[in-house]
């Protein structure tokens, strides 16, 4: 075995251990397994949350498109800040809403608020199919950082097998607070290496920053502004991208819930200010793909730009420990996913298709049978469907973000009922797949998803103008009773 | 207590009310935050997304980085700060919670 590949195996058993050690004590029960007992502090919220923002998507596929793309590549500094500022103004609300209520899930929350289970399983099967692409984008940077690290003596689809069945294991045991002490470990990882390669790559080829990126613009002087090394990703793509992918941000199952994790409301609030400050060891990737790009020009795959370059410049156990931090970047993210995912199909789709009382374990067992179907079905795209990493985030959140209107009118807007935002999640999805399916992604110089949300917020809001125009004065609205 | 603006410019209700109001109106349901802090909190996304299509250039170098990226990278650095007051303003109005009470 080589240092970098045993530096990996390491990395990924320690954390897979303390996944297993993080439990805690006691019986796990599914409000235990999926939001820690709703008894979350500012630090683990924020570890959680953070979480999220950290994927092998930022260490592999931001380089990648630094690398290949260029200044396109700058949304993915801008879309989390819009996130937070948003999750500013909602998450409170729903967090209320949420601990008054008991709800451990999305769904739960239209369920609770829309009082329609058509709509509760539009919710659920929108979020699952949007949560594979993400799922097979952590397997997929996962295989490749094995692969890499190992110079090819382990496959990229073994990696993905054994890394993967890991990840089960801790999330199987573990729950939700198993995760969010592995993230402890991978944010530290992560921030080190990202620091480390960040600053140091640019100054070991070019003497700085500075001066790498002056190198940068004399070589390719178009690259650092939209439309980059790109034909079709310029300005109007750039800000329908942060837009889309802004509001999308807390529409996933797994950070929308991480919310209900927190011990207050305060905590989330708090959360939101600091936050973007994370943001900001993207930039660092960005020049890890830059110096990258005016090294190695020419790679076949643009998201191996980071390994490739991090291999090439540094000592073996050190391409080892970015390897398995970014391994680890891969783990925690996919667990939350799988988390989220089975615990919405569990509760949200099979319970209320079985009649008559279902037991709490009856449910966790579900819910664990779910997470290996969710799981399995991720591995098998991610084996036989490989595309590229940022693809597939925009795939997943093209879906995911048509959840927005529902989720921020279900807030704040007392009036809105389960029909309204029915059709326009519906037209909203149909406008996407048949642009994504057509070839027109971008659409008139628009990202697709985006497109997809204009058209559902519109349908949502006439159909909402003529739904209460037919309705009696002072007509109950389900779901908005306490 | 209907809804009404408050004192200080703030609307008030509770996130989860037994019926629905007057036909044909949409009725805010959960704004717990004063105006000024909304402005604030917003401020810094407008600015950073409606400037894009000014900013797409290379010159002024700043600090080094081309123009555009430090646009980006500067409006996510001082977001925190508006956010921050966004926080202050929000706590400092009163009764957060009591007007759900009186309902």
């Amino acid at each position: 075995m080589t240092t970098p590949l045993l530096v990996i195996v390491a990395f990924v058993l320690v954390s897979a251990a303390v996944g297993v050690i993080g439990r805690g004590r006691g019986e796990m029960n599914i409000e235990r397994w999926s939001v820690g007992g709703r008894r979350f502090g500012v630090v683990l919220v924020w570890l959680l949350t953070a979480g999220e923002i950290y994927t092998t998507f930022t260490f592999l596929g931001a380089s990648g498109w630094a690398y290949s793309r260029g200044a396109p590549a700058f949304y993915i500094l801008a879309y989390g800040t819009i996130g937070y500022i948003i999750s500013f103004f909602l998450l409170p609300p729903v967090w209320r809403m949420a601990k008054r209520l008991g709800l451990h899930t999305q769904p739960d929350f239209f369920l609770a608020r829309y009082d329609s289970p058509v709509l509760t399983t539009l919710v659920v099967l929108i979020g699952v199919v949007s949560i594979v692409p993400y799922l097979q984008l952590q397997l997929a940077g996962l295989g490749m950082i094995v692969e890499i690290a190992s110079a090819g003596a382990v496959s990229s689809h073994l990696a993905i097998v054994v890394g993967f069945a890991v990840t089960c294991v801790f999330v199987y045991t573990s729950g939700i607070k198993g995760i969010a002490w592995v993230a402890i470990i991978k944010d530290v990882a992560m921030i080190v290496a990202v620091v480390v390669i960040g600053i140091g790559l640019p100054a070991m080829y070019f003497g700085g920053v500075g001066k790498m990126l002056a190198e940068l613009i004399r070589q390719h002087p178009t690259h650092l502004t939209f439309p980059g090394g790109t034909t079709t990703m310029g300005v109007g793509w750039v800000i329908s991208t942060v837009l889309l992918t802004g509001m999308g941000f807390y529409c996933w199952p797994h950070t929308f819930a991480s919310a209900f994790s927190a011990k207050d409301d305060r905590t989330l609030r708090r959360n939101a200010v600091i936050m973007p400050l994370y943001q900001l060891p993207v930039l660092l990737v960005f020049f890890v793909g830059f110096t990258a790009l005016l090294v190695m020009p020419g790679l076949a795959n643009p998201d191996t730009a980071l390994l490739a370059l991090v291999g090439r410049s540094y000592p073996s156990w050190f391409a080892g420990f970015v390897g398995g931090a970014g391994a680890v970047t891969a783990m925690v993210p996919a667990a939350m996913l799988l988390l989220g995912a089975s615990t919405l199909v569990a509760k949200n789709l099979y319970r209320p298709l079985r009649r008559g009382p279902v037991s709490e374990q009856h449910l966790m067992r579900a819910s664990r049978g779910f997470m290996l179907a969710i799981a399995v079905t991720a591995l098998v795209l991610a084996l036989w469907s490989p595309t590229e990493l940022v693809k597939l985030l925009i795939f997943g959140y093209d879906g995911i973000a048509q959840l927005f209107p529902g989720i921020v009118l279900g807030v704040f807007a007392r009036r809105v009922t389960a029909r309204p935002v029915i059709l326009g999640l519906v037209a909203g999805v149909a406008v996407v797949i048949g642009l994504i399916w057509s070839g027109h992604d971008p659409f008139l110089g628009l990202n697709a998803g985006f497109a997809g949300l204009v058209v559902n917020a519109a349908v949502t809001l006439i159909s909402m103008a003529i739904v209460s125009a037919g309705e009696p004065a002072g007509a109950h609205v389900p779901g908005t009773q306490c | 207590m209907g809804d009404g603006p408050l004192p200080g410019g703030r609307l008030h209700a509770p996130e989860c009310v037994a019926h629905a109001p007057g036909r044909g109106t949409i009725k805010i349901v959960a704004r717990d935050v004063p105006i000024r802090a909304l402005v604030s909190a917003l401020a810094p996304a407008v600015a950073l997304v409606a400037g894009l299509p000014f900013v797409n250039r290379i010159e002024p170098v700043v600090l080094g980085l081309p123009f555009l990226l430090f646009w980006i990278l500067g409006w996510v650095l001082v977001t925190p700060v508006f956010l921050a007051i966004a926080y202050l303003l929000a706590e400092a109005t009163p009764d957060r919670t009591a007007g759900g009470a009186s309902r």
